[in-house]
């Protein structure tokens, strides 16, 4: 850095030298702001306006970050939401399908119910692995993570030693029926007729209540446990009279078997009515029968169809951190211990492998932290708005273990008890798809989703009206209006004109030229 | 008076008539002459025998001594304001356009907002990677504006060494015309002389502000405005300076040469003796002041201000706050906190009220090996006073150290690391807060926390240790981002083995800290030029640095201008007396002109005269 060395000589051409290089240089800066638009090239530049500008910047960063979050948050919100109302959609048609008496004995052991269950089932799976650029929309925190299970590995295992769908209804199948009877010993001498729970276990029917129309046959029922029920032909029942026998079964439904007498020699079904012999011992051992055979058919028809229920809640309640819970053995059929998910991680398939919400908590914690604060998107300083969700939420659960069921189960065309088993399994199935009571519905999920939307374009409205006056009060600090520096230059230009036009003039005054 | 007399008095005016013309072209050819101060001649009447005759007696230079001596002074001005006005400028500079990609606030915004949106899905690999590359811009331009910044002192450094160059040659040849001045008579040639001995005061003027005066003999002395003797007949001084090259944030000036990473200006005088100029303050105006002042403060201040920044940054993203939990020691009850954690740097602050009329103070306990003294920029205030501790020796001396700092009914116990202070309740006296501030440098273990060691100094991690000097000094050079999160980005979110990907604890953490959470910011740094330990949130840090950078450049600017006028209005004074005038001088040879031919006239109507004599 020099400065011009003064001295008179120096100096009497420095000044106005000095002077246009000045305004020249403003020149240049006016010319500079025409093109940019931007008044200062530096904070120093900018003036006192500078910390204005600073915040401003920071505000309007800020608001874009949480505009762009807002975009994608919707973007995912907005798959979520479709996901979730298709599965709605199809638990209602499966809902409406098993209304009606569809069932149709066929080769394949199969109705078209089931096989549409099964394509829905497929689907709610691939609905359920919704990615959007790499993240699992109904994977919880593990976003990076396929929420479910494939359908094969689910139904049948891994072929690798860890069990499926159909293995643990099967098992809960053998554990409900026991000898035959749904874990019910059938006896009795002379006049009596008894049926008992074979121990004191979950498994099978259980027995509820007894009741007789009928004054010649007296029932009662020890509590036990075991429970056991206890009927004397004391006298000849009239024609019509009845016993009933109501069952609790393990899903908590009620069937009963109602036992009518009838006029000896006339025609009845063996499961539901028994003939009136000559004497009470006859009489006794005809109801003893039908009682067998109520029982058996009970047993192979609702019992398996609550079998099934059971066991595709248990599998599909299982999750990383609280595997499904299963009925100890091999064998099953006697098993007595409550089914338990102590080392069943290692044995079976696990369908739901996102972040389930549990870790930490002891096991088998309910409820697990909400599914929607999995995913949060930050909308302002303060306001957090959830748009997670879990594919093994309590809706999905539900719908999953109906469609399991139906997509499992085979109905064989030559099995008389076919045709009760399907029924059984249908009223179920319809039931459950209805997603009454405290079941988690489909329409909640939605509705939440609707709400987290609301607030992202709420937010996203204020956000950008704010953003709009942020600009145009930083585009007043930092920007120049091509009128007002359009005006500048032109008097600037006058200036520097006029005042190169007199400069000229003076240097050419001088008495030298006169002499 | 005879014929004779009249010839002598129009020869004599002819003689006069001559020099003057003599002056005139002089004048008019130096018009455009650097230093060339305008010239006159005075006539006086002469008497020899009873001759009466006209006598130049003297050239004279036209200058108002005083004038000329304000005009050095704000010359001095002048070469300071400019100088530190421009180096500003360039600093000004570095820090970017308002807005723009490159500005330094801009890439603190845009790091946080790459938080911003990480937090939305933590699990996104373009929203991690993003801010993996937020945050090295962000180091990057730190590293750039130090680099910068250095460079300016640098400049600087070397601004220095051939302004004391420019020193030691001008007094040299001061020496040299000095002498001739002396020893010549005073005529046309030693106004000459005067005009250049003139020309190199003015030259030195801007290096380093002077004082002269001159004596009946014509010989100068000179004397800075400390009061330095420059120069008396002769130079008296000789200046030296052993600049050094390639300055970084630690090569700072000190008064021990063995400390010292920059050079200092070394005066040694005629009998030898060296004094050092900076410690005694010599140049205080001047280019060589400026660049002084640039290279030991200004921008020593502005990289302590980017060192601010980065090491803010870095600490409030690695440093876990450990809340007390609540102690008894007999009556007096207060707060308890484990130390074990603590590194080298980090703090214990204790946040108490000494009674009920007076603030919340605080004391920061800052973990320091015995042996180690705090630098002066990190004393803290009363308020917030700063204390020395060595968590690494026993209890007993930590106990010992951390009740000598506590004031009156305050009792500090520490047992197996654990440090308990409790308050006696009079008077209002109550513990309000124990925080200890460890610095957490494993960016995922098994029972890990959300604070990670984001930024790192060059390979070692930044605790803020004052070991071997203050770690901070120059972090805004070295930052980096954790070679471990450029190559894993899931490091961003995932602080212990069994972290979803999907947590947003981490990165809510990272925005938190950075924009929310209150930090205490060294008061080293002059920002606001106040002198108390300012609270703010990092992003109000970097953005109070740009704008009180905008604003030392804006009032360098101003002083800047202000000194040029103030130098303009001396220069046209000056000139006002001094400076050729070519009018003048054509008006000043007509009337030479006028008076030779007159005097001519005269010659020749004396010979006539004569001639009429003779024919008598």
């Amino acid at each position: 850095m020099t400065i011009t060395a003064y001295g008179s000589g120096a100096y009497r051409a420095a000044r106005p030298t000095a002077e246009f290089t000045s305004q020249r240089a403003q020149f240049d800066d006016l010319q500079r702001q025409l093109a940019t638009k931007e008044r200062a090239t530096s904070y120093g530049e900018l003036g006192i306006d500078r910390r204005t500008s600073l915040d401003l910047n920071g505000k309007i960063s800020s608001l874009d970050a949480w505009l762009s979050g807002i975009k994608l948050s919707t973007t995912n919100l907005k798959l979520s939401s479709t996901a979730v109302e298709n599965f709605a959609k199809m638990a209602t048609e499966s809902r409406n399908d098993m209304r009606s008496n569809t069932y149709v004995a066929s080769s394949t052991g199969r109705s078209a119910p089931q096989v549409l269950a099964e394509e829905k089932f497929k689907q709610t799976l691939d609905l359920l692995n919704t990615n959007v650029n790499g993240r699992y929309l109904f994977s919880g925190r593990t976003s990076d993570t396929m929420p479910t299970a494939s359908f094969d590995e689910i139904m049948n295992g891994d072929g690798a030693g860890k069990a499926g769908l159909k293995q643990l209804i099967d098992e809960r199948r053998q554990a409900d029926l026991g000898a035959g009877l749904g874990r019910l010993t059938a006896g009795g001498t002379g006049t009596n007729a008894t049926i008992a729970e074979d121990g004191t276990h979950g498994y099978g029917f259980k027995l509820a209540s007894v009741s007789s129309t009928s004054a010649g046959i007296t029932a009662a029922r020890n509590a036990g446990p075991p429970a056991d029920i206890a009927l004397a032909v004391v006298a000849q029942p009239l024609v019509g009279e009845s016993v009933t026998v109501k069952l609790d079964l393990p899903d908590g439904t009620q069937t009963q078997i109602t036992l009518k007498a009838r006029a000896a020699g006339s025609d009845g079904s063996a499961s539901e009515s028994f003939a009136i012999g000559a004497d009470e011992n006859a009489t006794a051992l005809n109801l003893r029968g039908a009682i067998s055979a109520a029982l058996d058919k009970a047993a192979k028809t609702t019992l398996s169809a609550s079998s099934s229920q059971v066991a595709a809640k248990d599998f599909f309640d299982g999750s990383e951190n609280n595997p499904p819970k299963r009925v100890p053995g091999p064998p099953f059929a006697t098993a007595t211990a409550a089914p338990s998910n102590t080392g069943s991680a290692a044995t079976t398939v696990i369908w739901y492998r996102g972040e389930d919400g549990l870790a930490g908590l002891p096991v088998g914690s309910d409820p697990a932290p909400s599914a929607r604060s999995t995913a949060t998107t930050q909308v302002d300083q303060g306001q957090l708005v959830g748009v997670g969700a879990r594919a093994n939420e309590g809706a999905f659960r539900v719908g999953l273990a109906q469609f399991g069921i139906m997509a499992a189960e085979s109905f064989s065309a030559g099995d008389t008890n076919s045709q009760a088993r399907y029924e059984a399994m249908a009223e179920r199935v319809s039931d459950k798809l209805g997603f009454g009571g405290t079941t988690q519905k489909p329409a909640e999920i939605i509705t939440e989703f609707g709400s987290a939307q609301t607030a992202l374009s709420r937010a996203k409205e204020r956000h950008e009206s704010t953003k709009n006056y942020l600009t145009t009060t930083l585009s007043g600090i930092e920007n120049v209006s091509t009128e007002e520096i359009a005006t500048q230059i032109l008097a600037l230009q006058t200036r520097m004109q006029a005042s190169y036009q007199v400069t000229a003039m003076l240097s050419k005054l001088s008495l030298t030229n006169y002499l | 008076m005879g014929l004779n007399t009249s010839l002598n008095t129009a020869i004599s005016g002819l003689r006069a008539t001559q020099i003057g013309i003599g002056v005139v072209s002089q004048n008019v050819a130096n018009a455009g002459t650097t230093g060339y101060v305008r010239r006159s001649v005075s006539n006086a009447d002469s008497l020899s025998g009873l001759t009466v005759g006209v006598q130049s007696t003297q050239v004279q230079r036209l200058l108002d001594k005083i004038v000329q001596h304000q005009l050095w002074q704000e010359s001095a001005g002048a070469g300071y304001t400019s100088t530190r006005a421009s180096a500003l400028s360039n600093l000004d500079k570095l820090y970017g356009a308002p807005g723009s990609a490159t500005a330094l606030d801009t890439l603190f915004n845009g790091f946080t907002s790459a938080l911003q949106g990480l937090q939305n899905d933590p699990s996104s690999y373009s929203l991690r990677s993003q801010v993996v590359d937020a945050a090295s811009a962000l180091a990057n331009q730190l590293n750039t504006l130090s680099a910068g910044v250095q460079a300016l002192r640098s400049e600087a450094e070397s601004g220095i060494a051939g302004g004391i160059q420019q020193v030691n040659d001008l007094l040299g040849a001061l020496s040299k015309v000095n002498a001739k001045i002396v020893g010549s008579p005073q005529d046309d040639a030693t106004a000459s002389l005067k005009d250049q001995r003139d020309l190199i005061l003015s030259q030195l003027s801007q290096f380093v502000d002077i004082k002269t005066s001159e004596d009946s003999r014509g010989s100068v002395s000179v004397v800075t405005g400390s009061g330095a003797q420059l120069f008396d007949g002769q130079a008296a001084v000789q200046f030296s300076f052993d600049a050094h090259a390639g300055l970084i944030p630690s090569d700072q000036w000190s008064t021990s040469s063995a400390q010292r990473g920059v050079g200092t200006i070394v005066i040694r005088d005629l009998s030898g003796n060296t004094s050092d100029a900076i410690a005694n303050n010599v140049f205080r105006s001047g280019q060589i002041g400026a660049q002084i002042e640039l290279r030991d403060r200004t921008l020593v201040q502005a990289q302590a201000q980017l060192d601010e920044i980065a090491a803010q940054m870095a600490k409030a993203l690695s440093d876990r706050e450990i809340g007390g939990t609540a102690a008894t020691i007999g009556a007096d009850s207060g707060l308890q906190v484990s130390s074990t954690a603590l590194q080298r740097g980090n703090a214990l602050t204790l946040d108490y009220t000494a009674s009920s009329a007076s603030a919340a103070q605080r004391i920061s306990f800052v973990n320091v090996a015995t042996g180690t003294s705090l630098p002066a920029s990190a004393q803290g205030d009363a308020n917030n006073r700063v204390v020395a501790v060595d968590f690494s020796a026993g209890d007993a001396t930590i106990q010992g150290t951390i009740q000598g700092a506590l004031p009156t009914g305050f009792t500090a116990s520490v047992t197996g690391g654990v440090v308990t202070i409790v308050a006696d309740g009079a008077g209002g006296r109550t513990v309000a807060g124990l925080t200890a501030r460890p610095s957490n440098t494993a960016l995922s273990s098994a029972s890990g926390t959300a604070e990670l060691p984001f930024f790192v100094d060059g390979d070692k991690t930044f605790t803020g240790t004052y070991e071997n000097g203050s770690q901070t000094l120059g972090f805004a050079a070295r930052i980096k981002i954790n070679p471990a999160l450029a190559n894993d980005s899931k490091l961003l979110v995932q602080f212990n083995t069994g972290t979803a990907i999907g947590d947003t604890t981490r990165p809510q953490l990272m925005l938190d800290r950075l924009t929310k959470s209150q930090r205490a910011v060294s008061n080293a740094i002059g920002l606001d030029g106040g002198n108390a330990t300012t609270r703010g949130t990092v992003s109000n840090l970097v953005q109070r640095v740009v704008a009180t950078q905008g604003q030392a450049v804006e009032s360098a600017q101003r002083l800047d201008e202000g000194q040029q006028v103030a130098l303009a209005s001396v220069q046209s004074r000056f000139q006002a007396t001094s400076q050729v005038n070519v009018d003048q001088e054509m008006s000043t040879l007509i009337e030479l002109q006028t008076a030779y031919a007159a005097n001519a006239r005269i010659i020749s109507t004396v010979k006539e005269m004569m001639d009429v004599l003779m024919r008598v």
